[in-house]
């Protein structure tokens, strides 16, 4: 321990002027965040004078001059100890790899992780949120910056010998990394199990990060290090190869077992009169150099719970033809949140012009298998409209900004949970803690916390519209303050499979755009 | 005698190139040990194999009884590591390298930092960077000295550097001599011809020979013939007669395995009419250029020891 802190206090004096930057560039960025908040200019409406444009601009400046003070601070501080060749000082003097890998751990801790979580609860106090309540959602923003941006920093400064080299490296790993997303993307296309994937992926390219580090310190073997920095571009590419596209989303997507009822029930879409409502051709689409009709085609959904919804996430469409050929996509995007009283909706799928082509005169068996998340209500929330800031526990900030036509809100860290925002519009029933179709806004999101890594420590949006509402004269105008607003979080109970299947399907030939029915 | 520094068939290959093949060494205990070698002769390899900067192919190697593989932290503690390629901390000024670097030993000796910095006339206050390369070199030997290594490895630490520095730094070693084994790499003879004890030669990565330093000056003369009249050189001479040349009635060799009484006969048989026999000492300088002419240009160098040669 004495000697990383020895080589921590002559990194701290060494680098002094480096780190006084730095800080500086961080009071700069909470000053202007400050000045910004307070005066509300930031909420980019437009209007803002000169003056806040030219401090907007700048703190743009320092979001990005920050992260690269972080990278230029990290490479000082890891190749005043090179570990890349065999001249080095300290290589002969009684360093133990242990205290000097810990020392600069340590100097990174201190200069960049706990400068940033400073100056981020500032911020976040600043605008009127506790640091100490949204703590956890710090940490894991800072973790987050540590893995993402942090440790693959160290990692590269670790297998070169000063920032040139080290920057040459960083902007080759980057291009490679765009060489093996975009392979890996024509290998396996745009399907919703990479996501899943790519975690594996993250995970396995901050392990080898993490291993390039100690390998490094402990045993300064740089043409290893540089081999397993190389093949997390060509993991990418493995892993879209052999990604089990369909046993991955069943993983995470059960099917209903055979007996037992699915969660939600889909079945065809029937107009009044009990026929089939019409399918269409919405366009095209171009995916990787290949033309692609959209095809949509209404349903209906049921068996959904008093107090529950399901968030779609992935569709993926079959099309089988009388004599046995058959055509599947991959499990793509597919969005939507449905509550009890959503029937009816709407898939648009993309099948290849070759596909359609073959298919579009037979009358083919079309199966839809939908994933898609369970939702359940918690407990609902209701305050009056204020121009004044309020509160939402577990929400975040919001104030309503009449002279905008918007409910302004802030979130602390990350995206705020999925929300339903209800109020009573003028001249209808007022409706808290079930859906209705006029007065509900959906904000945040069910991932809120894997969110990703942000430099700026509140996400801000505006609702300046409701669902079903007439929103064309600006609805948020008519509000009075005083109307009770009601915020109802709902978090993931599960994650799920439906199907649908509809025999002697007809694919559409006539372009005819219809309008979703949710 | 113990062994400080003690080799076994060390070897370091790059590529299909043997930079250091087969080396058997030993330095004893208090020895101030002087590697020589023409450059490229694989002198710096084997010190960074010896320091554990470079993994030997083949072989093996301890420095204070510790396998040079596993010489790692603290283990430095007692070693101390000058070299021409070294880098330091150039944006430390000397000052605050020597305090950065007395954290690290638990010998470093405060009063004889002070009689260092002193005798090299080291600016306390003045970046590393800023200085010349010889005073960045003793820097670098104050920072190694002060703690009082029981081995100290120097390679080509006074190349490039003026007679003054040069002088300087020799005393100082010198001045640490006594407590300390000291094992020097140069290709510059007449700077380590003064203080050595022992020598070593390497040469295309073998070591010819190694031995005490008084051993070698005495089996090396330069012999002179003034013969009877001139002749040229003769078939058949020993082996340890190195580079026969003859001039007008003068035939010149070195003799290296020379004992007095044996050689004086042997010249006596061989050469009957001879008017004149002078065998004179040589200096380290013309032994090594001795032996390096000879071995030039042969396919390949082989060890040479004076049993060897007597053989």
């Amino acid at each position: 321990m004495n000697q990383t802190l020895h080589i921590f206090a002559k990194d701290t004096r060494r680098f002094l002027p480096e780190i006084l930057i730095l800080l500086a560039l961080m009071a700069g960025q909470f000053g202007i965040h400050t000045y910004l908040f307070a005066t509300s200019a930031q909420n980019a409406f437009g209007n803002s004078d000169g003056s806040v444009q030219v401090l907007t601009v700048i703190f743009f400046l320092l979001s990005v001059l920050i992260p690269v003070g972080w990278w230029l601070l990290i490479s000082r501080v890891v190749h005043e100890e090179r570990l890349v060749g065999d001249t080095q000082f300290w290589i002969t003097r009684p360093y133990q790899w242990k205290s000097l890998l810990t020392a600069k751990l340590l100097f990174v801790a201190a200069f960049v992780d706990l400068t940033f979580l400073v100056v981020q609860c500032s911020m976040l106090a600043e605008e009127g949120f506790s640091p100490l309540a949204e703590m956890h959602k710090l940490l894991l923003n800072l973790l987050l910056i540590t893995l993402f941006y942090l440790l693959p920093l160290t990692a590269i400064a670790a297998i070169t010998s000063n920032f040139a080299r080290m920057t040459l490296t960083l902007l080759g790993a980057l291009l490679a990394i765009g060489v093996a997303v975009a392979i890996a993307s024509l290998l396996h296309g745009p399907t919703i199990s990479m996501r899943i994937g790519n975690r594996i992926l993250f995970a396995l390219a901050m392990a080898i990060c993490i291993a390039v580090v100690v390998i490094q310190y402990a045993r300064r073997k740089a043409w290893l290090s540089r081999i397993l920095l190389v093949s997390i571009p060509v993991l990418v590419c493995v892993l879209a190869w052999i990604a089990p596209d369909q046993r991955l989303m069943n993983r995470i997507y059960p099917v209903a077992a055979a007996g037992v009822a699915a969660s939600v029930h889909l079945s065809e879409s029937l107009d009044a009169d009990g026929a089939p409502t019409p399918t269409a051709l919405t366009g095209t689409t171009n995916q990787n150099g290949n033309e692609y009709r959209i095809v949509l085609v209404p349903f209906q959904l049921s068996a959904l719970a008093p107090g529950e919804g399901i968030v779609m996430e992935g569709l993926r469409t079959t099309v089988e033809a009388p004599d046995g050929s058959r055509w599947s996509s991959p499990w793509q995007p597919f969005g939507g949140t449905y509550l009890p009283g959503d029937t009816q909706s709407v898939v648009n799928f993309d099948i290849p012009v070759a596909v359609y082509e073959k298919y579009k005169s037979l009358p083919v068996t079309l199966h839809l298998d939908l994933a898609y998340s369970r939702i359940q209500a918690g407990e609902s929330t209701t305050v009056p409209l204020s121009r004044e800031k309020f509160s939402i526990p577990g929400f975040g900030i919001c104030a309503l900004r009449q002279e905008y036509g918007a409910l302004k809100c802030f979130s602390a860290v990350h995206q705020p949970p999925l929300t339903l925002i209800s109020t009573n519009l003028p001249g209808r029933p007022h409706a808290a803690n079930v859906h209705v179709d006029q007065g509900s806004y959906w904000a945040g999101s069910i991932e809120n916390k894997t969110s990703g890594a942000n430099i700026i420590p509140s996400v801000d949006f505006s609702v300046t519209s409701f669902r079903g509402a007439d929103n064309a004269g600006g609805i948020l105008r008519l509000l009075q303050p005083g109307t009770p607003i009601t915020f109802t979080p709902y978090q993931r109970i599960d994650r799920a499979q439906s199907s649908l299947t509809l025999t002697n399907f007809h694919l559409p030939t006539q372009q005819e755009p219809q309008q979703p029915q949710q | 005698m113990n062994s400080i520094i003690h080799t076994e068939s060390l070897s370091k290959r790059f590529g299909h190139t043997d930079a250091v093949n087969g080396v058997d060494l030993a330095v004893p205990e208090g020895a101030i040990y002087a590697l020589v070698g023409p450059n490229g002769a694989g002198k710096t390899t084997l010190i960074k194999m010896l320091m554990n900067i470079l993994r030997p192919t083949a072989g093996s190697a301890q420095l204070l009884g510790i396998d040079t593989r596993q010489l790692v932290g603290q283990a430095f503690n007692r070693i101390g590591y000058v070299s021409e390629n070294q880098d330091l901390p150039e944006g430390m000024t000397v000052g605050g390298m020597l305090d950065y670097f007395r954290g690290f030993y638990s010998t470093w000796d405060r009063t004889l930092e002070r009689q260092l910095v002193a005798q090299f006339d080291l600016p306390l206050a003045r970046k590393l960077k800023h200085l010349s390369r010889g005073m960045k070199m003793k820097a670098a030997f104050a920072s190694s000295l002060a703690y009082r290594p029981k081995l100290i490895v120097l390679d080509e630490p006074f190349s490039g550097l003026d007679p003054l520095v040069r002088d300087e730094l020799i005393e100082g070693l010198i001045e640490l001599a006594p407590e300390t084994t000291i094992f020097i790499s140069s290709h510059d003879l007449a700077e380590i011809e003064s203080f050595s004890s022992h020598v070593g030669y390497l040469e295309q990565g073998r070591l010819l020979f190694s031995e005490e330093m008084s051993v070698l000056s005495g089996r090396f003369r330069e012999v002179t013939v003034t013969l009877a009249s001139p002749a040229p050189v003769p078939d058949g001479l020993p082996a340890a007669w190195l580079q026969p040349q003859t001039a007008d009635c003068v035939l010149r060799f070195v003799d290296s395995a020379y004992d007095e009484a044996a050689a004086a006969r042997e010249v006596a048989e061989r050469f009957p009419s001879a008017r004149d026999v002078s065998f004179d000492p040589m200096s380290l300088r013309s032994i090594f250029l001795a032996i390096a002419k000879s071995h030039r240009g042969s396919a390949a160098s082989q060890p040479i020891t004076a049993q060897e040669v007597e053989a």
